[in-house]
């Protein structure tokens, strides 16, 4: 678990170089990414139910990227999109289309779980984004 | 150019230097909603009183009143790449040019610099493809020899990528082919050496250099914000880009 967690933070260091994030960033994001999955695994044990794990690690990504953002002064979206990428379901957008292409009878339940995830990380950025407009009321 | 010539009025020059920023934004993935926040603040600059800019996900619009008369702009963007770097540069700048501590020729000069920055090239941004397959893997539970297959793999796609892109290919056929040529590595690999590995963990670390995980955040925020018509689009974005991944694994399933 402790590998899986390591690897997290790489990996998004590494996907912040593809979507050019500025440099003084990286750090912040990868850890952003790392307790993001790391709370993605712990759900996980508690309860094996995608969704769950997905919302509840998409709040703890989307409401620490608002922190930082405010902190630092910049814009959300330079932790947001790399926090959340871990919990993205890629794996599953592309073994949806890979039972589609396949006439695979499987291809029900994975645009069902596509559909489940996609949607509560949806959910958690709604509802987080919301939440900090509530205290901002006009940033001009 | 908006500096030498003297004989652009000033509403003229703003507008065009809103166009360049919305532009450059739009290019680098920016949410909607951010690009017209931008544009807005630097059509302020010009002191009229009411000015418009309509964003799309494919096209720009923009609407001056000034005084010599309406100036209106509009611009196709086809372009769609992400380059946070670039979006945070410009927000900065539309921010000191509203503060005051800047005036419009120099954003326009600016931003003209940043439509073409880049910090990363060469053989670090190729680097970050074998980062990300190789650590995603061992993200998602895989050992030594998946990870290690699967840095091989991403490097097949980096490879791919960098020989392919001069050729200007649409961004399908090159997803595909890039995916194809990873699919192929991780596929033959399994075949004839190494039996044990685990090909679906492999594959999924293979591909998520490509997989959209960006666009789908950004259609999200897009779609809270109002701009339907932009989240609609990226989502279709989405949607063709794991299609393009799919036909990719599963063209190199059936080679080997």
């Amino acid at each position: 678990m402790i590998f899986k967690i390591i690897g997290a933070f790489i990996a998004v260091v590494a996907f912040c170089i593809m979507i050019e994030l500025p440099k003084k960033y990286m750090v912040q994001a990868g850890l952003t990414g790392m307790i993001g999955w790391g709370v993605y695994l712990l759900v996980d044990i508690i309860g094996h139910r995608v969704e769950i794990d997905a919302l509840i690690s998409a709040l703890c990504i989307a409401t620490m990227s608002h922190i930082l953002a405010r902190v630092l002064k910049a814009p959300v979206s330079n932790f947001l999109i790399p926090g959340i990428l871990p919990i993205v379901p890629g794996g599953s957008i592309y073994r949806c289309a890979y039972a589609f292409i396949n006439e695979s009878s499987y291809l029900s339940t994975y645009m069902n779980e596509t559909l489940k995830i996609a949607g509560s990380i949806a959910l958690a950025i709604f509802f987080v984004d919301s939440v900090f407009k509530l205290h901002m009321p006009k940033r001009k | 150019m908006a500096e030498k010539n003297v004989s652009k009025s000033l509403e003229r020059v703003v507008a065009e230097t809103a166009m360049l920023a919305g532009e450059t934004m739009l290019i680098a993935g920016a949410e909607i909603s951010r690009v017209e926040d931008t544009m807005n603040r630097i059509l302020d600059y010009s002191k009229c009183e009411s000015h418009t800019a309509f964003v799309l996900a494919t096209g720009i619009t923009l609407t001056l009143d000034s005084e010599e008369g309406l100036i209106t702009m509009s611009k196709r963007v086809p372009d769609r790449t992400t380059n946070i770097n670039r979006i945070y540069l410009i927000n900065n700048v539309s921010r000191a040019l509203s503060a005051g501590k800047m005036d419009i020729y120099e954003a326009y000069s600016e931003i003209k610099k940043i439509k073409d920055v880049r910090q990363f090239t060469g053989i670090l941004y190729g680097l970050s493809f074998v980062g990300v397959a190789l650590f995603f893997t061992m993200m998602l539970g895989g050992d030594f020899t998946d990870c290690m297959v699967a840095g091989i793999a991403g490097l097949a796609m980096a490879v791919t990528q960098w020989v392919l892109t001069p050729f200007g290919f649409n961004s399908f056929f090159l997803n595909m082919i890039s995916t194809l040529s990873m699919a192929l590595t991780a596929v033959g690999f399994k075949k004839f050496f190494l039996p044990g590995i685990n090909i679906d963990l492999v594959i999924i670390g293979g591909i998520m250099p490509i997989v959209p995980g960006v666009v789908f955040t950004t259609a999200m925020r897009d779609t809270l914000n109002g701009d339907y018509t932009a989240g609609v689009s990226r989502m279709l974005e989405t949607g063709v880009v794991a299609f393009a991944v799919a036909v990719g694994v599963a063209l190199a399933y059936v080679i080997l």
